[in-house]
């Protein structure tokens, strides 16, 4: 079954999240109604570490606003937010 | 920019020797900080270690973008050796520059030019031109050297006292001579080997903060019976803040609760890393929160 761009990046920020979530969980265990910051614990640099990666996995640039976690109140909020923006990243190489 | 660090003394410094200065604007990530570097072919820097490791931790063609740079002045925290070497490999032309002080000092005390460290790897350096330094005992004499002590420092840049609190000021300075909390030692050279804290502060992305002050606002939490804070080491912050909480009976509080419930009340690099519970929080014999053994009994309770 082919895995579409959302599943992946959703799969990702489990991964990632499940990682600099404290204490650290199972990717299973992040839920996108978890809120980053009080039940996942990211804490403003955790989240620097976070996008600072996803940058690199996905070949982007995010824009400064971005970058700051205050933006995002659930994990749902910032899939939604990636999503979108690669989306839109992947229309404007295929124009 | 959103931290102090030493900038009174290095930026006035940079600007006296006719140097320009490029402040980043806005959040700082490896590829942010290159970009400005790049933009200005920056020469020097002066970052916190969280900073360093970031860096350490990014791509190679980040380091392409950064080496204009010649000097890499950091402190505030500890680094670990391996973010060093991974920066000197990757920057061979930068020298980096170990530096310790305090707002209180001026702040610069000591600095160590890692090109120089060889076997005095993990000091942070010797006194700056001006500054004297010893280490001295509880009751104020100084110890020999490689003797841990508390580090007592003097010299021009200390300050004349806290804003209107002459109490504090007397707890700390005494004809000149600043009290600094911090613990060490002195080698035979001069060296100066830091060796932990006397008052209760954790360093958490080189940003001070008082354990007491977030302990008070812990225990104003419904359903907190008592709390404590320690710093614990972490690799990208230096230290984070774990929070150790004892609950009333029959309340019912998470991790997020009191993440939540601080976050309303403390800054945000005020907040715990880390949250546990535990049925008692250690203590010495007089009945004092035992911290050193905090880290210990929330370990052996979270299981």
């Amino acid at each position: 079954m082919a895995t579409s761009p959302d599943d992946r990046v959703i799969a990702w920020f489990r991964e990632q999240l499940a990682k600099v979530a404290e204490p650290s969980r199972d990717p299973a265990g992040v839920r996108v109604t978890d809120n980053l910051r009080e039940d996942l614990g990211v804490d403003s640099l955790a989240f620097i570490e976070l996008m600072v990666d996803f940058e690199e996995a996905f070949g982007l640039r995010l824009d400064e606003g971005d970058l700051l976690g205050e933006r995002y109140c659930t994990v749902g909020d910032l899939v939604s937010h990636m999503t979108g923006y690669l989306a839109q990243a992947c229309e404007v190489v295929e124009d | 920019m959103s931290y102090g660090y030493c900038h009174t003394t290095q930026l006035i410094a940079e600007t006296d020797a006719g140097g320009t200065l490029a402040l980043l604007p806005g959040i700082f990530t490896p590829r942010t900080f290159a970009d400005l570097v790049s933009a200005v072919e920056a020469t020097t820097t002066t970052v916190v270690p969280s900073m360093l490791t970031l860096l350490a931790r990014s791509r190679w063609h980040t380091y392409e973008q950064v080496s204009s740079l010649r000097t890499i002045v950091f402190g505030g925290g500890p680094v670990s050796l391996e973010v060093l070497d991974a920066l000197r490999a990757r920057l061979p032309k930068a020298e980096l520059v170990q530096t310790y002080g305090q707002t209180e000092a001026g702040p610069r005390v000591t600095t160590l030019r890692w090109s120089d460290a060889g076997v005095r790897r993990g000091s942070v350096g010797r006194a700056v031109p001006g500054m004297r330094i010893t280490i001295r005992s509880p009751n104020g004499e100084v110890v020999p050297s490689g003797q841990i002590g508390e580090i007592v420092v003097s010299g021009p840049g200390v300050m004349s006292g806290y804003f209107n609190d002459p109490a504090a000021t007397a707890a700390v300075l005494n004809d000149g001579w600043l009290r600094t909390g911090d613990l060490g030692s002195l080698d035979d050279d001069g060296f100066l080997w830091l060796a932990g804290r006397l008052r209760n502060l954790i360093i958490t992305a080189g940003r001070n903060v008082i354990a007491e002050e977030v302990e008070v606002h812990l225990r104003g939490i419904p359903g907190v019976a008592d709390a404590a804070v320690f710093g614990e080491p972490d690799e990208l912050r230096g230290e984070r803040i774990h929070a150790v909480i004892v609950i009333r009976p029959g309340a019912d509080l998470t991790a997020a609760d009191v993440r939540a419930s601080l976050a309303t009340r403390l800054a945000s690099h005020k907040l715990p890393r880390c949250v546990s519970f535990v049925t008692d929080l250690p203590r010495t014999a007089n009945g004092k929160v035992d911290r050193a053994r905090l880290g210990q009994v929330a370990a052996k309770e979270s299981g």
